[in-house]
């Protein structure tokens, strides 16, 4: 008996300690959360807004001609995310299906050439990737934007892999049958793949939703900032004037991703657990 | 047809192709080009082709934004050794590496295993330090920025609260990367978080139950059963958290700038001023080879010593 109380106590001792530490970790989003709310203008750190209002948001809403739009920005944001995550999904999983189960002189080869090129570390193309885009006169575009992050190494090899451990029966029955490449890759492959692409979709998703230095280089107008540019923007144009304003910039930006943590928490947990993915 | 050459196991052919004997018509290749192709492209333009041309450039003096300069050999190299500002911003960078990766990994194991307990509300505990992992940097930055501040500042408060003395943080040249590192760990400990308490669940529970029956205390259970359970999976870690810790940027740029007065200022951050703010394409180029090849460099100690300390 006393040895179970014990171990009772030690269990509730490691949860207030584990606590203790993960409402710390919470706080810079709960003041975050509270000062978008927050009316008085001296910043400050208070769980509760002490003046609470609305009008910093509206002012994110409605920019009235400021020079800087925040929802021009969020939408930029919207629309390089979702492009690129639709491309890297269909273009990844085309090659890894080709890879896993489409015979060709060379197969060895790709692959080897897909994990050494894994090893460079991408900062060696942002000069030359600039100029590229620059020739090609797709600088300030969505294009330049979403483009790199179409191609995910790392989600070609993550969705070959997937293929090779598939039971082969399934596909082996379906080309029996006359099934021909195109309808094995859409209507058997891609429907047993989806564990793997909604990994690769997160991760697509939030590497494009969170860049900030290839934006940085490859637009110069303020109509193409994506949001943590104009979060830089913006904090420049009201930091000390307006504090709430800015923390309802950076509230905003926050927003999606811990959307996609919540909805999708047991792909991005088993997402970074298996495959030890993008740091 | 390809179907009747498949159905004939090549003469020493392998074990392999008995089997396929039994397997019906296969693709023909020029299938699997047609898949490839859309990858196939963008990998060129986008990783194959600037690869190469990087390393051109990172041989000239070339100027994008006068359209000069030609081609100097391994000048740029031999002038990185020698600047000063490359020689600073790599010793931020290096200090940056010596301080974050250590103190992630420690956390993150530290977490792991208080989370690898029976603990209520386990789930919980654990989103709230793999949140900050997916938020965009630049947001991070920003909050940080309020949460550092000296007068205002949440951090200053909580120090007060408990009786320590407020910091500078971020005018400090002494302080300035120690607050870098630690918006780092606030930032990142769930990669190794999560990854180490994977590792941690798959260990067999009768390896514990053998060790309590022979008599081990709670630290040579740890020693001998946790440590070598994980040490694969810990070397790896390590591994990704120092090739990422040379890269760092964002946040540093973000939160200091490179200051105050460039004691924060990382290879990175040369590389863009250099490259995009000044234009000095090629030796920017040479910046990006260069931080490349000792990232490289890291990565092939790394596998020698983990070799080693295996075979030991």
């Amino acid at each position: 008996m006393t040895a179970l109380a014990h171990r009772r106590r030690a269990r509730r001792l490691a949860t207030a300690a584990a606590l203790v530490f993960a409402i710390l970790w919470g706080l810079p989003l709960l003041w975050t959360l509270s000062s978008s709310f927050e009316g008085s203008t001296t910043p400050g750190s208070r769980l509760l807004p002490s003046d609470p209002t609305l009008a910093n948001w509206e002012m994110l809403v409605d920019p009235g001609g400021r020079a800087v739009n925040i929802f021009i920005a969020f939408f930029n944001s919207t629309v390089v995310a979702v492009v690129s995550t639709v491309l890297a999904l269909l273009v990844c999983s085309m090659a890894g299906y080709a890879l896993a189960k489409l015979p060709f002189r060379g197969n060895a080869a790709v692959l080897g050439l897909l994990l050494a090129t894994m090893l460079i570390p991408g900062e060696v193309v942002l000069v030359p990737l600039f100029q590229q885009f620059r020739e090609l006169g797709l600088l300030n575009t969505y294009g330049a934007l979403a483009l790199p992050h179409i191609v995910s190494l790392l989600g070609v090899v993550l969705v070959r892999q997937f293929i090779v451990n598939l039971p082969p029966d399934l596909i082996d029955a379906a080309r029996s049958d006359g099934a021909n490449a195109w309808q094995i890759y859409r209507y058997v492959v891609v429907p047993l793949i989806r564990p793997a692409l909604t990994t690769l979709g997160i991760l697509v998703f939030l590497g494009s939703w969170n860049d900030f230095l290839w934006p940085l280089i490859s637009t110069s107008s303020p109509s193409m900032q994506t949001l943590p540019l104009a979060l830089v923007t913006f904090r420049s144009a009201y930091g000390d004037v307006d504090y709430g304003v800015v923390m309802a910039s950076a509230a905003l930006a926050i927003t999606p991703p811990l959307l996609v943590f919540l909805f999708a928490q047991r792909f991005i947990i088993a997402g970074i657990s298996n495959t030890g993915l993008k740091g | 047809m390809s179907v009747l050459s498949s159905r004939i196991p090549l003469a020493g052919g392998r074990a392999r192709a008995a089997n396929q004997a039994n397997e019906p018509p296969r693709p023909r290749s020029w299938q699997a080009a047609v898949f490839l192709a859309p990858f196939g492209v963008l990998f060129l333009f986008l990783w194959a082709v600037p690869v190469v041309r990087g390393f051109y450039l990172s041989l000239t003096d070339v100027n994008v934004a006068e359209g000069t300069g030609g081609f100097v050999g391994l000048a740029n190299y031999a002038d990185l050794f020698g600047d000063g500002d490359f020689r600073a911003a790599l010793g931020h960078t290096v200090l940056f590496v010596v301080l974050n990766v250590p103190v992630l990994v420690a956390a993150g194991l530290i977490l792991a295993l208080v989370l690898n307990r029976d603990l209520s509300g386990r789930n919980l505990l654990r989103a709230a330090f793999v949140g900050p992992y997916l938020l965009p940097g630049a947001a991070v930055a920003l909050i940080w920025t309020l949460v550092l501040d000296p007068v205002d500042g949440s951090l200053n408060s909580v120090l007060e609260a408990v009786g320590l003395p407020a910091q500078q943080w971020l005018t400090e040249p002494g302080q300035a990367m120690g607050a870098v590192v630690l918006l780092t760990l606030w930032w990142r400990v769930g990669f190794p978080l999560l990854i180490l308490l994977a590792a941690l669940q798959d260990i067999p529970k009768q390896l514990y139950e053998a060790a309590r029956i022979d008599g081990a205390s709670r630290w040579q259970q740890f020693r001998y059963v946790t440590l070598p359970g994980i040490a694969p999976v810990l070397g790896l870690v390590v591994l990704l958290r120092l090739i990422d810790s040379f890269k760092v940027f964002e946040q540093v740029y973000l939160l200091t700038q490179g200051g105050p007065s460039g004691s924060t200022r990382v290879v990175l951050q040369m590389l863009y001023e250099t490259g995009f703010r000044d234009f000095r394409t090629g030796y920017a180029a040479a910046i990006g080879w260069l931080l490349a090849l000792i990232i490289l460099v890291v990565t092939i100690v790394h596998q020698v010593v983990s070799r080693r300390s295996v075979k030991s």
